[in-house]
C-alpha cells in the first residue's frame, strides 16, 4: 500500500494553460479510485511561485506529483524542469511531462533534465482517462516515495 | 606467290605509261623476229656493221611486253596476274639457258628453233651475255611483281635491268671496251638495250608504291630534265668521240696508201736497176751506168720510206728484212756482173745479169714485195669497216640519244605545263577556298580572333568587333588578354592551349570599350604551319549572355520549386498538427459526453453524439496520414546501402497479426542490396503488402514479392490474387485519399498508395499497377541503381 493511503487527499499540481486540458484531466481524475486535491497553475512563473509559496500561493501545500506540459506561456516547461530539479528542496518531487508532443528531441531532453517520466497525452478520450488513472496509481500507490515534509 | 592487288591499280597517266613501255617492247621484239625470218637487216640490226637482237631475245622482250601491256590496260585483276607469272616465268627460263650456254658453255641454242642462224657466230642464236642478265632480272621481277612484299625488290630488279642496258648502250655510244667485260665478242645491240632499258623503267613505273617510284615521282621534272641533258650530252659527247675516230681513221688509210706506194716503187726501181745492168751487159756502154746506180739508190730510198711507214707492223717489218737481205744480195750479184763485163768477160757477166742468179733473186723481190702490198691492202680494208661500224653505231645512238633526250625533254615541258596550269588551278581554288573562308569567318556570329606566340592578337573578325567595339586595325597586333575582365585568367587560357593543344569551353568576360562585358565561353586550339611548328592560338568565342540568364532562370525556378515543395509540406505538417491539438479536444469532449450521456438523453442525442465522435476519429486519421504523407519529404533519412530482403522481412514482422488474421501467405525471391532510406523502404512495402492483403478476393491471399534488373534499375513486383483494379483507375490510385471503395467495405483514408508512389519518387524511381478485376494486381516499383538519378529524384523534393 502507497504512503496516501491512509485518508489524507494526495495534492497534484498539474501545470498546463489549456482550460480544456486542464478540464480533461480534472474529469479523468473525478473516476479516479484514490482520493486526490488537484492545483493547476497556467504557465512556468506560476508554478515556480506555487512551489516556492511566494505570493499568493504563501499558504500552498508542497505537491506529491506534478503533471507538467512543455509548451507553457511565459516560462516554458522544459525551464521549469530544470528549475525543479535544481532545487534541493523540491528536486525530489517526481515529475509526469504530460505533452502532446512525440518529438524524440523533447523526449530525449527532458529526461537529460531528470524528468521521472514522459507520457504523450493519447487522442482518445479513453485511452487518456487510462493514462491518467495509470500515473496516479503508479506514483501514488505502487512508488516509494520520501516523506511528504511540506505537507500540512 | 600470294597475289593481293595488280600493283597497277591507281593513276590512269602511269597505267597509260606502263602500256606504251609493254607495247614498245612487244613491236621491238617482233620486228627483231621478222627480221630473222626474212632476213631483213635492218629490222635485224639496224645496220649491217651492227650486232643483230638475237631471235631469244626477241622472244623475251614479246613476254615481258605483253606481260606489262595486259597491266597497263587494266585487264581483269586475276587474269594480269596471272599472265604477268606466266611471261615472268619462261622470260627467266629463257634468259637462264642463255646464262648457262655463256657461263657454262652449254649448248643449247634455244634460239635457233625460232631462225637459222649462220654458222661461225660466236653463240649462235643466242643472247648477249648482258642481254641474258637483263631478262633474268626483268623476269624475275615480274614473277615477283604482285606480292606485296616482292614488289619491294622488283623495283630494284627493274632498275638493275636499267643499268645493265645503259651500261650496254654507253659502252657502244664511247666504245668502252672496259665495259664489254662481262660482254664477250658479243656486244649487245642499241635496240636491245633501248628496250630492256624501257622495259626495266616499265617494272619501277608498276612498282609506284614503292619508294623508288615514289622518290622518282616527287622529283619527276628534275629528273626528267637531268635525264634529257645527260642523254644528249652523252649522244653529243659520242659523236665528238666517233668524229675524231673518223679523221683517225682516214689518216690511217692514206698512211696505208703512202706504204703500198712505196713498196710498189721498190719493186719498180727494181726492175729499173736490173734493165740499165742487163743493157750495159749486153751494150757495153757506159751510158747505161748512170741510170744503175740512180735506180738503186731509188729502190734503197723506197725501202727506207716503207720501213718507216710500217715501224708499227711487226709482220711487215719482217717482211721487209727479208726484202732487203734480198736486195743487198741482188746488188752484189750486179755489181759483180758490170765489173766482169768492164773486165771484157761478156760471156760471165751476161750469165750472171741475164741469165742465172739475177733473174731468180728479181723473182723472190717481186713476190716479197707484191706481199706486203696485200697486207696493206688487207689493213686498209680492215681499218675501214671498223670505221663504217664507229659511225653507223654513232649515228644509230645519236638518233636514239637525240630521240629519247628530245623525249624526255619534252616530256618534262609537257609535264611542267601541265603542273603550271594545274597549279595555277590550285592557287584559284585556293584563293577561292580563303575568300569562302574569310567569308565564312566574318559570317560567324561567335567572335573569333587568332593570336600569335607572343600573344598579339593577328586577326580578328566583325563580330569580335563587334564585342568589343574597336576596330580590326586597333585590335591586330595588341595583347589579347586586355580585352577581358580578367586578363590573368584569359593568359592562363591562352598558355592551357600551348600546353594541351586546345581547350574547351572556358569561360571568361569579354570587355566592350564602353559598354560593359559579354560573358563567353572560349573554345581554342593551336595551329601550325606546314612543319608542324605551332604558330598560333585560333580562339571562338561563344556568346553566352542568353544561355546564362536561362541559366539563371532554370536555376530559379527550380529553387522556387523545391521551396514551394518544401512550404506545402511544411504547411501540410503544420496544419495537421496544430489541427492535432483543438481535433483532440472536439474528440474527447464528444467521447466525454457519449461516456457521461449515453442512454441519459433521448435516442436523437445518442445518434448525434455517435456521428459525432465518429466524425472527430475519422479526421483524426485524416490527419494522422496526412502527417505521415508530408514526413516522407521532411522526415526522409539519407539514402544508404540496405538488403532489402531484411527491410521486407521487418515489414512482414510489422504486419504479423493482419497476416495471420488473413491466413495470407508471402513469399518473396532473392531480393538485391539497394541505395534506400531504410525507413521508407519498409513503409513501401508494408503499405502494399497492406493494400495487397486489405483487398482480398474470396480465397486467401496469396503474395509474391520478387525483384529483377533492368538496365539501370531494379525493378521490384509485390502481386497478389486480390480483387484487382479497373484499368480506369490506375492513376487515381496513387493520389492522396483517392478510395475507390465505400467507406465501410475496407478500413483506410487512401493515403497508402499515394505515400508509396512519394517514398519511390524521392528513390529516383517509379511506380505503377497492372491489374485486371478479379485476376488480382500486381504492383512495380523501380529503385535506380545508379547514383546520379536518384539524385535528381531528390533534387525535385528539394533536398540536396
Amino acid at each position: 500500500m502507497g504512503a496516501f493511503s491512509m485518508g489524507r487527499a494526495i495534492e497534484i499540481l498539474l501545470v498546463e494553460d489549456n482550460p480544456a486540458d486542464v478540464r480533461l484531466t480534472v474529469e479523468a481524475l473525478k473516476e479516479s479510485k484514490i482520493r486526490n486535491k488537484l492545483n493547476v497553475v497556467e504557465n512556468g512563473v506560476e508554478a515556480m511561485a506555487y512551489l516556492r509559496r511566494e505570493g499568493k500561493y504563501a499558504e500552498a501545500s508542497r505537491p506529491d506529483l506534478i503533471l507538467l506540459d512543455l509548451n507553457l506561456p511565459l516560462k516554458d516547461g522544459r525551464e521549469v524542469l530544470a528549475d525543479i530539479k535544481a532545487d534541493k528542496d523540491l528536486k525530489i518531487i517526481p515529475i509526469v511531462i504530460l505533452t502532446t508532443s512525440k518529438a524524440e528531441q523533447d523526449i530525449v531532453k527532458t529526461y537529460n533534465l531528470h524528468a521521472n517520466c514522459y507520457v504523450t497525452k493519447p487522442v482518445d478520450l479513453e485511452q487518456f482517462i487510462t493514462v491518467v488513472q495509470a500515473i496516479e496509481d503508479f506514483w501514488l500507490t505502487i512508488v516509494k516515495l520520501p516523506p511528504n515534509e511540506g505537507g500540512k | 606467290m600470294k597475289a593481293d592487288t595488280v600493283s597497277v591499280s591507281a593513276g590512269g597517266a602511269m597505267r597509260r605509261a606502263i602500256a606504251a613501255m609493254g607495247a614498245f617492247a612487244v613491236v621491238v621484239g617482233t620486228l627483231g623476229l621478222v627480221g630473222w625470218a626474212f632476213d631483213f637487216t635492218l629490222l635485224k640490226s639496224i645496220h649491217p656493221a651492227l650486232a643483230p637482237m638475237k631471235a631469244n631475245a626477241g622472244a623475251c622482250f614479246i613476254f615481258v611486253g605483253i606481260a606489262l601491256l595486259l597491266r597497263g590496260l587494266a585487264w581483269p585483276a586475276r587474269a594480269a596476274v596471272r599472265a604477268t607469272q606466266v611471261c615472268g616465268a619462261v622470260t627467266a627460263v629463257v634468259a637462264l639457258l642463255a646464262l648457262g650456254e655463256h657461263m657454262f658453255g652449254w649448248e643449247i641454242s634455244l634460239g635457233q628453233l625460232l631462225v637459222c642462224e649462220a654458222p661461225g657466230t660466236p653463240h649462235p642464236g643466242v643472247m648477249a651475255l648482258p642481254t641474258a642478265i637483263g631478262f633474268v632480272l626483268l623476269g624475275a621481277s615480274l614473277l615477283l611483281l604482285d606480292s606485296r612484299r616482292g614488289r619491294g625488290i622488283a623495283q630494284w630488279l627493274g632498275l638493275a635491268a636499267i643499268i645493265v642496258a645503259s651500261s650496254g648502250l654507253l659502252a657502244l655510244l664511247y666504245g668502252l671496251s672496259w665495259l664489254y667485260v662481262f660482254q664477250g665478242h658479243q656486244p649487245i645491240p642499241v635496240h636491245t638495250s633501248v628496250a630492256l632499258a624501257v622495259l626495266g623503267w616499265g617494272i619501277v613505273s608498276a612498282c609506284q608504291d614503292r619508294e623508288l617510284m615514289r622518290w622518282a615521282k616527287e622529283r619527276a621534272s628534275s629528273l626528267g630534265f637531268g635525264f634529257g641533258v645527260a642523254v644528249l650530252l652523252l649522244a653529243g659527247g659520242g659523236v665528238c668521240l666517233n668524229t675524231f675516230g673518223l679523221v683517225e681513221a682516214g689518216r690511217w688509210v692514206t698512211h696505208t696508201h703512202e706504204a703500198i706506194e712505196a713498196a710498189t716503187r721498190v719493186s719498180s726501181s727494181a726492175d729499173d736497176a736490173e734493165g740499165a745492168a742487163r743493157g750495159y751487159t749486153l751494150s757495153g756502154r757506159e751510158e747505161f751506168l748512170g741510170p744503175y746506180d740512180k735506180a738503186l739508190a731509188g729502190t734503197k730510198e723506197a725501202l727506207l720510206e716503207f720501213g718507216g711507214l710500217t715501224e708499227d707492223d711487226p709482220g711487215q717489218q719482217r717482211r721487209l728484212a727479208a726484202l732487203q737481205s734480198l736486195f743487198g744480195e741482188y746488188v752484189v750479184s750486179m755489181n759483180k756482173g758490170i765489173a766482169l763485163r768492164k773486165a771484157g768477160d761478156l760471156q760471165a757477166a751476161a750469165d750472171l745479169i741475164t741469165a742465172g742468179r739475177g733473174p731468180q733473186l728479181m723473182g723472190r723481190i717481186r713476190k716479197m714485195t707484191d706481199e706486203m702490198v696485200a697486207e696493206e691492202r688487207r689493213l686498209l680494208k680492215q681499218r675501214a669497216a671498223r670505221a663504217e661500224a664507229d659511225t653507223a653505231n654513232a649515228i644509230v645512238a645519236l638518233s636514239i640519244g637525240a630521240v629519247a633526250g628530245l623525249a624526255s625533254l619534252a616530256a618534262v615541258y609537257l609535264g611542267l605545263r601541265k603542273e603550271i596550269a594545274e597549279r595555277r588551278q590550285a592557287e584559284q581554288a585556293l584563293a577561292r577556298a580563303a575568300g569562302y573562308n574569310r567569308r565564312l569567318i566574318e559570317a560567324s556570329l561567335d567572335p573569333l580572333v587568332t593570336i600569335g606566340p607572343d600573344g598579339k592578337i593577328t586577326d580578328v573578325n566583325a563580330s569580335t568587333e563587334a564585342a568589343t567595339g574597336l576596330k580590326r586595325q586597333e585590335l591586330i597586333g595588341t595583347d589579347f588578354s586586355a580585352y577581358f575582365a580578367d586578363p590573368r585568367k584569359a593568359r592562363e587560357g591562352y598558355e592551357r592551349v600551348f600546353k594541351e593543344g586546345s581547350v574547351r569551353d572556358y569561360p571568361l568576360d569579354l570587355r566592350h570599350k564602353d559598354a560593359g562585358a559579354t560573358p563567353v565561353l572560349y573554345n581554342a586550339s593551336v595551329y601550325s604551319d606546314e612543319g608542324g611548328k605551332v604558330i598560333g592560338v585560333f580562339a571562338a568565342a561563344r556568346d553566352i549572355t542568353e544561355r546564362k540568364r536561362a541559366e539563371a532562370q532554370v536555376h530559379q525556378v527550380l529553387a522556387e520549386l523545391a521551396r514551394s515543395n518544401k512550404e506545402l509540406e511544411q504547411f501540410a505538417y503544420v496544419a495537421s498538427h496544430d489541427l492535432q491539438e483543438p481535433l483532440r479536444m472536439v474528440a474527447s469532449y464528444v467521447q466525454l459526453l457519449a461516456r457521461r450521456y449515453k442512454g441519459k438523453l433521448d435516442q436523437d442525442a445518442d445518434d448525434f453524439i455517435g456521428f459525432a465522435v465518429d466524425g472527430a476519429a475519422r479526421m483524426q486519421r485524416l490527419i494522422e496520414d496526412l502527417l505521415t504523407f508530408s514526413r516522407v519529404g521532411t522526415r526522409g533519412k539519407a539514402f544508404a546501402p540496405v538488403d532489402s530482403a531484411v527491410v521486407l522481412k521487418e515489414a512482414l514482422a510489422n504486419l504479423e497479426l493482419v497476416i495471420s488474421e488473413s491466413h495470407a501467405v508471402v513469399d518473396y525471391d532473392r531480393l538485391p542490396t539497394v541505395s534506400a532510406d531504410e525507413v521508407q523502404l519498409m513503409q513501401l512495402f508494408q503499405n502494399l503488402i497492406d493494400n495487397a492483403i486489405k483487398f482480398r478476393g474470396e480465397a486467401p491471399p496469396h503474395l509474391h514479392i520478387s525483384a529483377v534488373e533492368e538496365g539501370k534499375e531494379w525493378v521490384f513486383s509485390v502481386r497478389d490474387n486480390g480483387i484487382g483494379i479497373d484499368p480506369r483507375y490506375f492513376d487515381r490510385i496513387f493520389i492522396v485519399f483517392q478510395r475507390l471503395h465505400a467507406g465501410n467495405k475496407y478500413r483506410g483514408t487512401g493515403i497508402g498508395l499515394a505515400v508509396c508512389k512519394k517514398i519511390v519518387e524521392r528513390h529516383g524511381g517509379r511506380i505503377w499497377v497492372e491489374s485486371k478485376p478479379g485476376q488480382g494486381s500486381a504492383f512495380f516499383f523501380t529503385l535506380p541503381r545508379d547514383r546520379e538519378e536518384r539524385q535528381w529524384g531528390r533534387l525535385a523534393w528539394g533536398e540536396r
